[in-house]
């Protein structure tokens, strides 16, 4: 188990330099000069070169860019241009706040997909399953902001029961309860339009999955050994089932990921990625790097995660690797 | 008299050719192609003179949008009369896999869906009360709610809605089916030179493609567009660009799958080219899936693209996209709903459609899950 783990430890800290490098190059790349936000009619020409010496520009580009891995793996960011203050500082603020989003979602989303999944799955060939199927299906299809305005429009406007913006209501006593249901309220609504289209695709696929295993001799042993149909679902099916529903699990965090820019651009929400769709407006490169940086270690580490996660589910695949196949 | 009749064509010959005459009693697919075929009929009818001055090329875009119409024109004519026809010809595997799809509700549905809005892109500079663009500043006519001469109301700026979706329709499309199309041919090329070739290629080709797959979708067209430009060419790249790892991955296993089976090994016995090997007898029965995850991966970019319209960084205003009509109501939620309502509609219409006419066509292809 040890050495399945170093490995894909291993082949993850791969995949992060090569994002590193990725997000550097399409940032450089990139027509315009990030500095321009600097330079005005009024500004000495000759103080330009020492802005570029300040930031580092004057180097060649693959001494920047080894400045700037080397830099960025001790975890120091450089300075938002846009706010002037480090971005490491920025991002201990929002990333907490995108991850209660994320990790709730994902709660949510692993309680409706996998439930209504197991239900479609053992009421299959029903009009439950079917219209199921169908509800699924406009909810895999639907874009999250035409949702979130949908529920905006109900909720906040209509029925004034949920707020539509903002973590929390401003001037409210820092009282334990009311606070808590407060934070629930402004929540309820992002974590839920984040978490809708992943439940309803990992419903449909936590079905299929279930629907594969009951087709499994060692189930109709099961059934014909009398065991009750619940018993069956629950102990032989379901553990059965869950390797595949947890590669696409872990799969999903990157959609989160994708959907909380959207989520948190129509709640206004503070986190990372109104800031990511904020910077990329005003060009702050610095904010940008690290946000992708973070975003995709983010990913990475989910996908670490639900490998793992299946080793522990199907031993078989743990034993395959480690003789050097390949598991795909 | 008897001779004259036996040279003549039957008249079940000359009924064939004339779209409906057997769907009719058939049903299914070829029944919506018929249908669809004889509504442009009506529409062309009822809008002769507009249609007239595109094709004498008076009308604005006039020539190109009369060739559209009349390419999707054939394409019903050809779904409705010469698909079915060919497929009675051919009684085999093919025809199989068109009486199960035309026997399964939901995919015939989806095919109508899908027809409906290609016929609204095609269709939209004949059908449009308005022009999309033209600005009607007067306050009466801004933020008008649906009406006969407005079906869909108007917005901020007195357009007409329904045009605009009409006119975001080919936009919305056009992406998609361009984006679609990048990412078919590089997934396909990617994913054959890995499985056919395997080792240290395979290897290398697959740790790339996991790595693409494992950022984050929206963050890395985000930024690529926000860094480049917005422009069409550039949207459609970048979201083919990052759409092909899915395909890849599955004609990999496709091919990796196919090339131990027999008649692989009795085509390569017989002497044959590699090239001939693998775009004769390897790829079309690697297309199946392929052209499945294509249907659903339509949906899920017509989705990314309106996202990134929504977001501001897509497609910029004033040209119309669902994405930024939606976006261009979200002051007037209840007061104009009609503003954002009718493009969101829009997209839900095309994505679950898409998705329809995938699933349809997976059940229709594999019969071990049509069951499910």
């Amino acid at each position: 188990m040890a050495r399945f783990i170093l490995r894909r430890v291993l082949s993850a800290g791969v995949l992060v330099l090569i994002t590193l490098t990725l997000t550097f190059l399409a940032a450089r790349l990139a027509p315009g000069d990030p500095l321009n936000r600097y330079y005005s009619p009024e500004v000495d020409p000759e103080l330009i070169p020492r802005v570029r010496q300040q930031f580092g520009f004057d180097k060649s580009l693959l001494e920047q860019y080894g400045r700037w891995i080397w830099n960025f793996l001790q975890g120091d960011f450089g300075v938002s241009f846009s706010e002037s203050r480090p971005v490491a500082a920025i991002l201990r603020e929002t990333v907490p706040r995108t991850l209660q989003l994320t990790v709730l979602a994902l709660g949510l989303q692993i309680l409706l997909g996998i439930g209504l999944g197991m239900l479609m799955a053992a009421r299959r060939g029903t009009r439950t399953e079917r219209s199921l199927m169908l509800a699924f299906l406009a909810f895999y299809s639907i874009p999250s902001f035409y949702l979130a305005y949908l529920l905006i429009a109900l909720f906040s406007l209509k029925l004034g029961l949920l707020p539509a913006a903002n973590m929390g209501s401003l001037h409210l006593e820092p009282s334990g309860w009311l606070l808590l249901k407060d934070r629930a309220l402004h929540m309820a609504m992002p974590v839920f339009v984040l978490a809708f289209g992943g439940a309803a695709g990992l419903a449909r696929f936590t079905r299929g999955s279930l629907i594969d295993v009951f087709g499994e001799d060692y189930i109709r042993t099961a059934r014909a050994q009398g065991l009750s149909s619940g018993r069956v679902l629950w102990i032989h099916a379901f553990r059965n089932a869950l390797a595949p529903v947890l590669t696409v699990m872990g799969l999903s965090f990157p959609f989160l990921l994708g959907g909380s820019v959207v989520v948190e651009k129509i709640f206004a929400w503070p986190g990372m990625g109104a800031l990511t769709v904020d910077a990329i407006f005003s060009r702050d490169y610095p904010v940008i790097m690290a946000a992708t940086f973070i975003g995709a270690c983010m990913v990475i580490a989910g996908s670490l995660l639900s490998d793992i996660f299946y080793g522990i589910a199907n031993p078989r695949i743990k034993l395959a690797v480690c003789k050097g196949n390949k598991t795909d | 008299m008897q001779s004259i009749r036996q040279h003549m064509p039957s008249r079940k010959k000359v009924l064939e050719f004339l779209p409906g005459t057997a769907a009719f009693k058939r049903g299914g697919v070829s029944l919506i192609f018929s249908v669809f075929f004889y509504l442009c009929l009506l529409l062309l009818i009822a809008r002769a003179g507009r249609f007239g001055a595109m094709l004498a090329g008076s009308a604005e875009g006039g020539k190109t949008a009369a060739a559209m119409i009349l390419s999707v024109m054939c394409v019903l004519y050809f779904g409705a009369t010469v698909a079915p026809a060919l497929n009675r010809r051919f009684e085999s595997r093919r025809s199989r896999f068109a009486k199960r799809f035309s026997a399964n509700a939901t995919a015939v549905a989806g095919t109508a869906g899908i027809l409906a809005i290609l016929l609204m892109a095609a269709f939209g500079p004949v059908i449009a009360p308005c022009d999309p663009d033209v600005q009607n500043g007067s306050a009466i006519s801004q933020y008008q709610g649906p009406s006969p001469s407005h079906p869909m109301g108007t917005d901020k700026f007195g357009r007409d809605i329904f045009s605009r979706v009409l006119a975001g329709a080919r936009i919305s499309l056009g992406v998609a089916i361009a984006a679609v199309v990048i990412a078919l041919s590089l997934g396909v090329l990617v994913g054959a030179a890995a499985g056919y070739a395997g080792g240290a290629l395979d290897e290398f080709l697959m740790r790339f493609t996991d790595g693409l797959l494992a950022f984050p979708r929206l963050l890395l067209v985000l930024l690529l567009v926000a860094f480049f430009s917005s422009s069409y060419g550039m949207i459609v790249m970048v979201i083919a660009c990052t759409s092909w790892m899915g395909i890849a991955r599955l004609v990999r296993a496709e091919v990796m799958s196919i090339k131990g089976k027999e008649y692989m090994q009795a085509a390569v016995a017989s002497g044959i080219s590699r090239i001939r090997l693998v775009w004769r007898h390897l790829l079309p029965n690697a297309l199946g899936p392929v052209i499945v995850a294509a249907t659903l991966q339509s949906g899920s970019i017509i989705l990314l693209e309106s996202t990134l319209s929504f977001l501001g960084i897509g497609v910029q205003p004033p040209t119309p996209s669902w994405g930024n009509m939606v976006f261009e109501g979200r002051e007037v939620l209840l007061s104009a709903w009609w503003v954002c309502a009718f493009p969101g509609l829009a997209i839900v219409a095309a994505v679950i459609s898409l998705n329809l006419l995938g699933d349809g066509l997976r059940d229709a292809m594999e019969p071990r899950e049509a069951g499910i």
